[in-house]
């Protein structure tokens, strides 16, 4: 190999540094509370979240739907932030190398290449359909045609976008944070304008009273939905949040501005799309905006959301693509970055072809995709806090199937393993999203709580049964 | 048969390298995880979470919870 094409020692260090291989040291995590408040509030005040609110309307009236939201969120976020940033910050490693002593390094992989990645492939085609009804909303309001709600023109957009997400990605983390810079204050404004023409425009007596769009005949099961529903949008922030946290200073700059930023910013925004959908009779944002406030100020609106999803998009595929690079090691270390993101968007490049059925069937794949990733955390809750103590040793992390303490056969912890499918079977089995099929306790438990706990339960007991004998309390705390 | 947990850096390094990791990345590795054991082992933003912080934190989620249960009543 010549001079030319062989990396340098710098190249190959600052590689690995973007990608997220080495722990962090003091000196490198410098985001304090404040820092990672916002960081948080800029996640949350997002596009989806207004997306979700109107969803939410879908079900449940305003007081109803303003209950669902706080203990669904509040419910999520708890254990999601337990699971993703405890282990992370205090080891400064993103999170998927954290969850090894859990599945073992082949299973991390079969997690990232299955949950986590449909997960995110499933909100990036959201995003991009969310962009196409934008992008036709506008040409709808310019020209004064009568555009089909899932005509051409929104596959189109939904396409342009991916390609504009796509552009962004390929630019790096830079250009990311860039966009980002524009756009999280802006959501903030138009979010802060929207509840100003809200408060202006209807009384609030009509705002309690008005019923929700399309809801069961069941007023409990309906309750309860909407409940699950936002339990699993509070669980959806888990496949990031953990590789955020460890720029964090302290645990307490870690775990507060998580749980509250997000649990506050998030029900903001979700409180004012859910008021305007209840209030126009929509649930997504991109029919009320131009009816809510004007040609105008609504088309400029919407034009800002689609850009706000592109660059929602190019964040959360970042995030995906180095959990991808993290736990597939060798296999994809040569595969050029550009390649990597093209590959992550045929999928919701396809999906904009049917963009009726991701609207349609939103709620089904957030509430789908959180009975996994909370039997996810339930396991990751158990692993770190019960099983280990909170110590685990870096250089076993790193060594995987090289070293002692987390290799297992065929690189998989099969009590990890059959411990998220068996909390995934008692959530579908408690509630089921495709049919609506629910047991009576449901109402009383919800589905997501119980299955991240059965999910702990059982993976203490297959690990004492499966592993008796190894080591899993480290005396030292690090090394 | 498992290869024995590594006792020294250099066993580290080298069963690292043995797995295909470059040097340099096995090095820069080995160089952080040893100023976190030593240089950061007692530094406040590598401690672990207290009973204390878990209950509190616990108790503050259960609290968020039944907030939006009383928002039910009104």
């Amino acid at each position: 190999m010549s001079a030319t094409t062989e990396p340098s020692t710098s190249d190959t260090l600052a590689r690995e540094r973007l990608f997220g291989t080495f722990p962090l040291l003091r000196s490198e995590r410098t985001w304090s509370g404040w820092d990672f408040t916002w960081v948080n509030t800029a996640l949350a005040i997002a596009t989806w979240a207004f997306l979700v609110g109107g969803s939410t309307a879908l079900l449940v009236g305003f007081w109803d739907g303003i209950a669902a939201m706080v203990i669904g969120n509040a419910i999520g976020l708890s254990f999601m932030v337990l699971a993703s940033i405890p282990a992370s910050q205090r080891y400064g490693s993103e999170q998927y190398t954290m969850l090894r002593g859990a599945f073992g390094v082949v299973g991390v992989g079969i997690l990232v290449f299955s949950i986590i990645l449909v997960t995110e492939m499933g909100w990036s085609s959201l995003l991009a359909v969310m962009a196409g009804r934008a992008t036709s909303q506008v040409a709808a309001t310019i020209t004064g045609a009568q555009l089909e709600q899932y005509g051409p023109l929104v596959t189109v957009g939904g396409l342009v976008a991916i390609l504009i997400a796509w552009w962004v990605l390929s630019r790096g983390p830079v250009t990311i944070g860039r966009f980002n810079k524009i756009i999280a204050p802006g959501l903030a404004i138009i979010t802060v304008v929207m509840m100003v023409f809200l408060v202006a425009n209807t009384s609030w007596g009509a705002l309690a009273s008005a019923p929700p769009i399309a809801p069961f005949d069941d007023d409990m099961l309906n309750f309860m939905v909407a409940i699950e529903f936002n339990v699993g949008v509070g669980v959806s922030w888990y496949p990031v949040m953990g590789s955020l946290a460890r720029m964090t200073r302290s645990p307490k700059a870690a775990m507060w501005p998580a749980y509250g930023g997000l649990l506050v910013a998030t029900l903001i925004a979700q409180i004012v799309g859910m008021a305007a959908a209840l209030t126009l009779g929509d649930s997504d944002p991109t029919v009320w905006m131009v009816p809510f406030g004007g040609a105008v100020l609504g088309g400029a609106v919407l034009v800002f959301i689609a850009f706000a999803n592109i660059t929602s998009m190019s964040s959360i595929v970042y995030s995906t693509i180095l959990a991808i690079r993290q736990s597939s090691g060798r296999l994809m270390a040569s595969v050029p970055w550009r390649v990597v993101t093209a590959a992550f968007f045929v999928l919701p490049a396809i999906m904009t072809f049917f963009p009726q059925f991701m609207y349609e069937q939103f709620m089904v794949f957030v509430s789908v995709s959180g009975a996994f990733l909370t039997a996810l955390c339930g396991v990751a809750i158990a692993d770190y806090f019960v099983l280990r103590t909170q110590r685990m040793s870096l250089r076993e992390l790193h060594l995987g199937q090289s070293g002692t303490d987390y290799r297992y056969p065929g690189g998989i912890n099969w009590a990890g393993m059959l411990a998220l499918i068996a909390g995934a079977a008692f959530y579908l089995w408690l509630y089921n999203p495709i049919t609506l099929a629910t047991q009576a306790i449901f109402s009383v438990i919800t589905a997501s709580l119980p299955a991240a706990i059965v999910a702990g339960l059982v993976y203490l007991g297959l690990h004492a049964l499966l592993h008796r004998g190894r080591r899993t309390t480290l005396e030292r705390s690090f090394g | 048969m498992p290869t024995p947990s590594p006792r020294t850096s250099g066993d580290f390094v080298a069963q690292l390298t043995a797995t295909g990791v470059t040097a340099d990345v096995a090095h820069e590795l080995e160089r952080r995880i040893h100023l976190i054991e030593t240089d950061e082992h007692d530094d406040p933003s590598r401690a672990r979470l207290s009973t204390v912080d878990l209950v509190v934190y616990l108790a503050v989620g259960a609290l968020a919870t039944g907030l939006g249960l009383a928002v039910t009543l009104l």
